[in-house]
C-alpha cells in the first residue's frame, strides 16, 4: 500500500510517499501559483523519484498546510500542527517540543510521548520569525538565504536588532549598513532577534526536551545555533530533511486511515 | 452619610426599565404554549430581586452594595437588601445589544482594566444603580475590585456612603478561617451601626439552613454533570447555582426550588443515559469564571464540535461543607469558610497549589478531555500562573488551550476569532476527529 502526504505551504509544496512505513520519496517544490498546481507538481516529482508508473498507484492522500483545502484530489485534510507533531515523533520518538519555522508562519508545538499535540503557540499574523522575514533581511544585506546564515556564523560580535517587524527591521539593517556595520554582525543580530521571538513562543508552551526544529528555516544553521544559545538546549538533528516533517506526518496519517479503510489493523509504521 | 430614611433616587429609572423588561419577557413566556419552567422560575427570581432593590431605592430601606463572596447570608438575616452594582447590568447586556458595555468605553479608566470593573465604575458614575446605605468590599478576589470601591467613593453621590472592607487571610488554615469569621463579626457591627438593623440569629439560622440546602442541591447537579454524556448544556449549573447562592438574596426558598427542578431533570437524564448532545465528543474544563457570552459560545461548541463545557471554577462545589447552625460562632465560621472558597477568591488567594489541585481534581472527576484557560485580561494573577496550569495539564495528559480574552467583553477577542482558535485546537489535538 502506497500513501502520500502533501504539505502545501505558502512558499513550497512538499510530498512524502510511504510504503509500509518506509519513505519511498520526498520532494520539495517551489509554490506554483495555486496549491493544486503545486501539489500536482510535487506529487509527479515524487512518483518519478519512487519509480512509480503513475499517481494512480497511490492508495490514499492526505493534505496539510495552509493550501490544503484547495486541492480537490486529496482524500482528506489534517491540520499542519497535528502533522508536524506526528512527523517529528516518527523521526525522533523522544521529541516533546517541535519548533516549526515555515515561509509564512512559525509555531511551537508541545507533544506527548505518543506524538499527540498537548499545546501550541502560533505566529500567523506577521512575517517576523518566518522565511519571509529572512528573505527581506537577505535583500537588505544583498545576499541570499544560504549566505545570510553563513555570514551570521562568522560573526564574533553580533549587533542588537531592536525591531522584529520585517518592515522596521529592514530599515534598521539598512541604517546599520550605512553607518559601517559589519554584515556578519548584522546577520548574527538578525538571527538572534528571531531566536528571541521564538523563545517567547517556546515559553508559552514550555521548553521540554527533546527539541526538534522543522520547516524550511530549520536548514538555517545560524538560526539553530541562536536558538540553542537562547534556550540552553541542544536541538536534535533529524535524519531526514526538516522541511518534509509536515508532509511525513500527513503520510503517516494517510497510512493509518488507508489501513482502517481497507480493514487492515496494526499497520506497522 | 445616606441614612435609611433618605430616599435614594439614583438608579431608579434604570431599575424600572429592568423590571418592565423582565415582566414583559415573563408575560410572553407565560403565554407561550410550552413555557420552560426553569426559565420562568429564573426570571421570577430576577424580577423579585430587582423589585426589592427598587423598593429600597424608592422607600429609603437599607441597601448594601456588596461583591460576591462577601458573606451573603448575613444581609437577609439583618433585613438588608444586598446588590452588586455589576449584576443587573450584566443580566441585561444581551437583551440590550451590549449598550452599557459600549457606553462604558467612555469611562476614563485605562484600557487594560477588567471589563467588568469598567462597567461597574460606569454604572455608579452614570447613576445606573441606586446609592446604597452602606458599601462592603473584600481585599480579594482582585486588586481592581478593591480599587473600584475606592473609585466609587470619589463619586459625589457615593462619597459619603460608609464602607467596610473584609480582609481574608492569604492562606486557608483553621486559624485563618477563625480570623475571617472575626472579620464578618466586625462587619455585622458596622452594618448595625450604619443601617440601624440588628442581627437576628434565628433568622440567620434559617437563611444558613436554606443556603446549606442550596449548596447541597447545586453539588448534586454538579455530580450529575460528571456523567458521560453530560445531561445539561455548557455552563448551565454554574450560571444558575452561582446566581442563586451569590447574587440573589441568600437562602431564598424560591432559589432552592429552582435548583431542585434542575436537579430532578439532570437525575432523570442521567438515569436514562441521555445527554444534552445526541453524541457528546469533547468534554471541556473552563478554568476560570464563566464568560457573559455563555449561550453563544456554548451553542456553537455543541453544534460545531459536539463539545460541552462540563465544569468551570464557578461550578466547582465539591469542596463546600454544610455550615453548622448550632451556634453563632459555628455559623460565622462556616460562612467564613464558604466565602473564602468562592470561585476566584479561592484560586486567586494563597498558593498556586490550590489552582493546581483544583484543576487536577476537576479533570479527573469530570472526565475532562481538554482544558480551556481563557486568560481573562482582568485576571492577571491567574495569567501569571499559566505555566503551572500548562505543567499540570501535561502531567494529566490533557491538552490545554490558553488564550487572552475578556470574560465580560466579547469585543476583546471577537467571537469569530475565538471560534477559529478553538477549531484549530480541536483539529490539532485530534479531539474533533472522535
Amino acid at each position: 500500500m502506497i500513501v502520500a502526504g502533501c504539505d502545501l505551504g505558502s512558499a513550497t509544496g512538499k510530498v512524502v510517499l510511504l510504503e509500509n512505513g518506509r519513505i519511498l520519496a520526498a520532494t520539495v517544490v517551489q509554490d506554483n501559483i495555486t496549491p493544486e498546481r503545486t501539489a500536482t507538481e510535487a506529487l509527479k516529482k515524487a512518483v518519478a523519484q519512487a519509480k512509480l508508473v503513475s499517481v494512480d498507484q497511490i492508495d490514499y492522500m492526505i493534505g496539510t498546510g495552509y493550501g490544503r483545502a484547495d486541492v480537490h484530489f486529496l482524500n482528506e485534510n489534517i491540520s499542519e500542527i497535528t502533522c508536524h507533531a506526528r512527523g517529528a515523533h516518527f523521526l525522533h520518538p523522544k521529541v516533546r517540543t517541535v519548533i516549526d519555522v515555515g515561509g509564512q508562519d512559525c509555531k511551537v508545538i508541545s507533544v506527548d510521548e505518543t506524538g499527540k499535540v498537548l499545546n501550541f503557540a502560533m505566529n500567523e499574523k506577521c512575517a517576523a520569525g518566518t522565511g519571509k522575514f529572512f528573505e527581506a533581511m537577505s535583500r537588505a544585506l544583498h545576499c541570499d538565504l544560504i549566505e545570510i546564515s553563513a555570514l551570521a556564523l562568522e560573526s564574533n560580535s553580533p549587533v542588537t536588532i531592536t525591531q522584529q517587524c520585517s518592515v522596521f527591521a529592514e530599515s534598521e539593517v539598512v541604517g546599520l549598513l550605512n553607518t559601517g556595520g559589519d554584515r556578519r554582525d548584522i546577520a548574527a543580530g538578525i538571527h538572534n532577534s528571531i531566536a528571541s521571538r521564538l523563545y517567547g513562543m517556546l515559553n508559552r508552551v514550555g521548553i521540554i526536551p527533546d527539541l526538534i526544529f522543522s520547516g524550511g528555516c530549520a536548514r538555517n544553521n545560524a538560526l539553530r545555533r541562536a536558538l540553542e544559545a537562547k534556550t540552553g538546549q541542544t536541538i536534535v538533528q533529524l535524519s531526514e530533511d526538516p522541511q518534509i516533517v509536515g508532509a511525513l506526518g500527513a503520510a503517516l496519517f494517510a497510512q493509518e486511515r488507508a489501513g482502517a479503510a481497507l480493514g487492515i489493523s496494526n499497520v506497522q509504521l | 452619610m445616606t441614612t435609611a430614611t433618605e430616599p435614594m433616587m439614583r438608579g431608579v429609572a434604570r431599575f424600572h426599565e429592568y423590571t418592565d423588561r423582565v415582566r414583559g419577557i415573563l408575560g410572553m413566556l407565560e403565554k407561550s404554549p410550552n413555557p420552560n419552567p426553569i426559565q420562568l422560575a429564573m426570571l421570577r427570581l430576577l424580577l423579585a430581586n430587582e423589585e426589592r432593590i427598587l423598593d429600597c431605592a424608592e422607600n429609603g430601606k437599607p441597601l448594601a452594595s456588596i461583591w460576591y463572596g462577601n458573606a451573603p447570608e448575613i444581609f437577609p438575616a439583618m433585613g438588608i437588601q444586598p446588590f452588586c452594582p455589576f449584576d443587573d447590568l450584566k443580566v441585561h447586556l444581551e437583551l440590550t445589544d451590549y449598550k452599557d458595555l459600549k457606553d462604558a468605553d467612555k469611562h476614563p479608566l485605562p484600557a487594560d482594566v477588567c471589563s467588568l470593573i469598567r462597567m461597574a465604575a460606569h454604572a455608579v458614575d452614570e447613576g445606573l444603580v441606586p446609592t446604597p446605605t452602606v458599601m462592603v468590599a473584600m481585599t480579594t478576589p482582585c486588586d481592581a475590585q478593591l480599587v473600584l470601591h475606592e473609585l466609587w467613593t470619589n463619586n459625589s453621590a457615593w462619597a459619603k456612603v460608609p464602607s467596610f472592607v473584609l480582609d481574608p487571610i492569604y492562606t486557608s488554615t483553621p486559624e485563618d478561617y477563625k480570623y475571617f469569621a472575626g472579620e464578618i463579626k466586625r462587619m455585622i457591627k458596622f452594618l448595625e451601626e450604619h443601617t440601624g438593623q440588628k442581627m437576628d440569629l434565628d433568622k440567620l439560622r434559617d437563611v444558613v439552613k436554606e443556603s446549606n440546602l442550596q449548596y447541597e442541591v447545586w453539588n448534586e447537579i454538579n455530580e450529575c454533570r460528571r456523567a458521560v454524556p453530560c445531561p445539561h448544556p455548557s455552563f448551565l449549573s454554574s450560571d444558575l447555582g452561582w446566581g442563586i447562592t451569590e447574587h440573589f438574596v441568600s437562602g431564598d426558598p424560591e432559589g432552592t426550588k429552582l435548583l431542585q427542578m434542575i436537579l430532578a431533570d439532570a437525575e432523570q437524564k442521567v438515569k436514562e443515559k441521555k445527554g444534552f448532545l445526541p453524541e457528546e465528543k469533547i468534554r471541556i474544563l473552563w478554568a476560570d469564571l464563566i464568560p457573559t457570552f455563555t449561550e453563544q459560545l456554548g451553542g456553537w461548541l455543541a453544534e460545531e464540535w459536539g463539545a460541552v463545557v462540563v465544569q468551570d471554577f464557578q461550578g466547582f462545589t465539591s469542596h463546600f461543607e454544610p455550615i453548622d447552625t448550632a451556634t453563632e460562632e459555628s455559623m460565622l465560621l462556616g460562612i467564613a469558610k464558604r466565602s473564602m472558597n468562592s470561585a476566584m477568591i479561592r484560586q486567586g488567594r494563597g498558593h498556586v497549589d490550590v489552582l493546581i489541585n483544583d484543576i487536577t481534581r476537576l479533570v479527573k472527576d469530570f472526565k475532562i478531555d481538554c482544558v480551556f484557560f481563557p486568560g481573562h485580561m482582568g485576571h492577571k494573577d491567574q495569567s501569571a500562573s499559566v505555566r503551572f496550569i500548562r505543567e499540570t495539564c501535561r502531567n494529566l495528559k490533557v491538552p490545554l488551550l490558553a488564550w487572552t480574552s475578556s470574560n465580560f467583553d466579547p469585543r476583546y477577542l471577537p467571537m469569530d476569532q475565538l471560534k477559529k482558535k478553538i477549531s484549530e485546537f480541536f483539529e490539532a489535538t485530534e479531539l474533533g476527529k472522535r
